[in-house]
């Protein structure tokens, strides 16, 4: 893979790989979004394992359905889509068929970091103390049980506005609700997760914004901003 | 004192500068300064948002297997005539399906999991298949439609030869027609002139006799008049 090839846009990438079946931009798409689609499955499955089958999946199935794809609308929205039905599948049939995580549970933290679900990214980069360290993870563990005790609809939408950085029209776009609708879920799921993450609150003295920025997770990546009237394709998000 | 609505104070905390219907900061601000119950909840908000950063994401074990997705040849070099396309699918799922069945008889107890699982390798295999075969429909009807025109442009190739070969055809009758009406003219016109000559050389021949009869007649009478004709000169 050269240069120019990797400075393509995700739709021009996505565009050759519909019309060429273009192995190198469909490596540019892969090398681009398989840490955020990562991310989302893990935060919406808890279960990194699995989170990992998913993007391959989601990835599989982009190519499998390339000719369903409609350059006019952004690459991103309809990746996302994939990835949240995917996770949905997946939470459905766990229902059907309740099955205990090969992972520890956020809260064992006997083996620290190793365990694999409670913050060890923050544990390896961190230069803290061990009893620091063991804090640490145990809010990342209580974190990620609150988020898994939020229902779904609302999980999503936290998700993807807080931890990937999502405007509220780009998640409106895809789940296919009204932008209100994304933000009256957010203020709920809000809520709910201060409900669960009431102890931890305590300790926290927030500071409201007047002169500061609020509090929310960094974005890394710039979301571009969706062109009026795009929507997606339907028939490949209700498999 | 009116309050922001819930939806509004969402869009304060992730502020978007490109929508114009969001709360003015300012003016969020300003409510928050003198509005005690807002204030609090704005808090309770950040302070939510704050925790929900200390869950990080661990750097992923293993990368996504593109060789695995992608086929091993682009799928568009494969000529048409190769036949479907989706047929080592369709005998893998059916593969799949009568080992999973098979596991599902042996195992015994477990016999309910792998009519599950049975359950949902069919309903993905179906959908993969699907798609797939979907795929291969869209490229064998594009190849159809350019195997339909270069058939037509063969076709009109081969008429255009057969016009042209009727038009030399056409031509070369013309042409023989033609040098035998040519001949024929040309034999009329040789037997028009010895039937001339013949005339000629009758009349010729004719005349001939006549005009030695004549001079003889003329000789005889002049050897017969040259006595008088010197008397009357003097």
């Amino acid at each position: 893979m050269n240069g120019p090839q990797e400075q393509v846009t995700d739709e021009q990438a996505m565009w050759r790989v519909q019309r060429h079946d273009d192995h190198g931009a469909f490596t540019v798409l892969v090398q681009r979004w398989q840490a955020p689609l990562r991310r989302l499955a893990v935060r919406m499955l808890a279960d990194e394992h699995r989170a990992e089958d998913i993007t391959q999946d989601t990835f599989s199935r982009v190519f499998a359905h390339r000719q369903d794809y409609r350059p006019e609308h952004r690459f991103s929205t309809w990746l996302w889509r994939i990835t949240l039905n995917l996770c949905h599948d997946e939470l459905r049939r766990r229902q059907r068929r309740p099955e205990s995580p090969l992972e520890a549970p956020p809260d064992s933290l006997e083996d620290g970091p190793a365990n694999g679900v409670a913050g060890s990214a923050a544990w390896a980069a961190s230069s803290a103390s061990p009893d620091e360290h063991a804090a640490l993870a145990d809010t990342a563990g209580r974190v990620r049980q609150a988020l898994q005790e939020l229902p779904e609809l609302y999980r999503s939408v936290v998700v993807l506005r807080h931890y990937e950085g999502l405007k509220f029209s780009e998640i409106a776009v895809v789940l296919g609700i009204p932008e209100g609708t994304v933000k009256s879920r957010m203020v709920e799921g809000l809520a709910r997760l201060a409900k669960s993450l009431g102890p931890l609150l305590s300790d926290r003295t927030p500071v409201v914004g007047l002169h500061s920025s609020p509090s929310t997770a960094p974005v890394s990546r710039p979301i571009p901003v969706d062109p009026p009237g795009t929507h997606l394709v339907p028939a490949l998000l209700s498999p | 004192m009116k309050h922001p609505t819930p939806e509004a104070w969402m869009a304060y905390l992730y502020p978007d500068p490109l929508d114009s219907s969001d709360l003015p900061r300012a003016e969020a601000e300003a409510h928050l300064a003198t509005c005690e119950d807002c204030r609090q909840q704005v808090r309770l908000w950040q302070a939510t948002l704050g925790i929900l950063n200390q869950d990080e994401v661990p750097a992923a074990r293993q990368s996504v297997e593109v060789a695995a997705i992608l086929p091993v040849a682009p799928l568009r070099s494969t000529p048409l005539s190769h036949g479907p396309r989706w047929w080592p699918w369709a005998l893998a799922a059916g593969i799949a399906v009568a080992a999973a069945f098979l596991a599902g008889r042996s195992l015994g107890p477990s016999r309910a999991e792998f009519q599950r699982e049975l359950a949902r390798t069919r309903a993905e295999l179906t959908r993969e298949l699907t798609a797939e075969l979907r795929a291969a429909q869209q490229r064998d009807l594009a190849d159809l439609a350019t195997a339909t025109v270069n058939a037509s442009m063969v076709g009109q190739r081969e008429l255009a030869g057969q016009l042209l070969t009727s038009f030399n055809e056409a031509r070369m009758a013309d042409r023989r027609e033609f040098l035998n009406a040519v001949g024929q003219l040309d034999q009329r016109r040789r037997e028009e002139v010895t039937l001339l000559r013949d005339g000629f050389l009758s009349l010729v021949e004719k005349t001939g006799g006549a005009f030695r009869e004549t001079d003889t007649r003329l000789n005889a009478l002049a050897s017969a008049l040259p006595a008088q004709n010197d008397a009357s000169h003097p």
